[in-house]
């Protein structure tokens, strides 16, 4: 279908483009009408909201932690490529459970307005580690936090009566936010993300177990060792 | 007379050579290495054992800066792409070209500092501009934009990156810097920027009518399609 509704949109394009050159004189008309929708279909409750829209930040604070970390380890006198190539890819994975808490909002009637609030200048926690399980450690520790996270969202978005501020359940724009167990994102973050958390938990915390018992009595060719790998 | 004068100046010479050779040498890594080992001291002062050559060295504040406005424009692209997928805007094009940008901002941020730590530099976090893309004195930006208004800004974003990465070349006198940001960062600006440009003329004749609605949807469905090939 696509090929065929392409050309049928570029005739068109052209045929008003052409009716557009003969009357260049008329004035520019940015101001769209706008849609009448009822609003009944979007569900989500105020403190549910604010909770997924923290959580965007919690996630990019982690994704400019791990880049940090990636730049770090990137450097001539650190020279360990293989833990640089593994948080370029974390503070990218963490960027993409962003854009997918983003993505999910938008599917759920969400962020028609304060886009500009949504990302508030992230930044990394901390910019140097005396060595590669010293960063490992840290990210476990951002892990653990984030799926902290993760689980008070889902219980105020199952019984957002229960969100810490009262201010927050308050409902804004008479929006009733009590009683509203929002069953699908519930099932979305436990299934989607807390999944991908332990997961990653357990890889993190097996990498630390690995190469702590080396760093006592062999760290310099310990790190070295398991940089290598890393890369591989 | 002629031959002692010239062998003073053969002395001289010589003298001025060796005398150099011993000042250049303190900038080897070798001769910092060979100092410590002879010591046998536990961690020397190898000053010169690191990847710094060229002249890259100093404009890594720049680069940093570099990176820090590539973070935040990856951002602000993020939202405006997020405002053109909601319901109430739902034009997926739009929504897909600047996620697209996004993107591409992130990634250049990457390879600039993948590319700093190779000649030796050190990614500063910290050091960023103040952004002097937002309008006037308005402190907060707005990304409630119009599909025109959206091209616009991303049209004048695209610039201010080139024109940055112009000064950091003027700047560096590296060329081996030089060749990486003309190849991986000026001739990628010129295609973006003039396909930005185009679409803007192409949206700016369309939005002539008295309601552009239908003229916009069209555009967005093209975009999307062209972006989706």
């Amino acid at each position: 279908m696509s090929p065929l509704y392409a050309s049928v949109a570029v005739l068109a394009v052209l045929a008003l483009s052409t009716s557009g050159v003969t009357s260049s004189n008329e004035k520019l008309h940015c101001n769209l009408r706008t849609a009448n929708i009822s609003k009944e279909w979007v569900t989500m409750v105020d403190p549910c909201v604010k909770a997924m829209r923290d959580q965007i930040n919690t996630e990019l604070t982690a994704s400019m932690t791990y880049l940090a970390m990636a730049a770090h380890f990137s450097r001539d006198s650190v020279n360990r490529p293989g833990f640089a190539a593994h948080f370029f890819k974390s503070a990218n994975e963490e960027r993409e459970h962003a854009i997918k808490l983003i993505e999910y909002m938008l599917m759920r009637g969400e962020l028609t307005k304060d886009i500009g609030d949504l990302i508030q200048n992230p930044v990394p926690i901390e910019t140097a580690w005396t060595s590669g399980v010293s960063a490992l450690k840290q990210a476990l520790d951002l892990e653990t936090s984030v799926t902290n996270h993760i689980r008070n969202i889902v219980a105020v978005c199952e019984d957002p009566s229960t969100a810490k501020d009262p201010k927050d359940s308050e409902p804004k724009d008479g929006k009733k936010s009590e009683n509203f167990n929002d069953y699908h994102l519930v099932d979305y973050l436990t299934g989607e993300f807390l999944d991908e958390q332990y997961k990653g938990q357990r890889e993190l915390a097996g990498m630390i177990s690995t190469l702590d018992k080396m760093m006592r009595s062999h760290g310099a060719i310990g790190e070295f060792l398991y940089d290598k790998k890393l890369l591989a | 007379m002629k031959g002692l004068l010239g062998f003073v100046a053969v002395a001289l010479v010589v003298a001025l050579a060796s005398a150099e050779t011993i000042a250049e040498s303190e900038n080897y890594c070798y001769h910092d290495i060979s100092i410590s080992c002879s010591a046998g001291s536990e961690e020397s002062s190898s000053t010169n054992c690191n990847a710094v050559y060229g002249n890259a060295g100093s404009v890594m504040e720049e680069m940093s800066n570099y990176v820090n406005t590539h973070i935040t424009r990856s951002f602000q692209y993020l939202l405006m792409s997020t405002h053109f997928g909601s319901y109430e805007a739902n034009r997926p094009g739009f929504e897909k070209l600047f996620r697209i940008l996004s993107d591409q901002a992130w990634n250049h941020a990457q390879d600039l500092i993948k590319h700093m730590t190779k000649r030796g530099g050190r990614m500063d976090f910290d050091h960023r501009e103040d952004d002097k893309l937002t309008e006037g004195n308005v402190k907060k930006v707005v990304y409630e934009l119009r599909e025109l208004e959206g091209l616009a800004r991303a049209l004048d974003i695209q610039k201010s990156l080139a024109k940055q990465a112009f000064n950091l070349h003027k700047k560096s006198k590296d060329p081996e810097l030089n060749h990486y940001l003309e190849e991986a960062f000026i001739e990628g600006h010129a295609d973006t920027i003039r396909n930005l440009a185009g679409h803007t003329a192409d949206l700016k004749s369309l939005s002539k009518g008295p309601d552009a609605s239908l003229s916009v949807y069209l555009f967005d469905e093209y975009l999307f399609n062209k972006l989706s090939g």
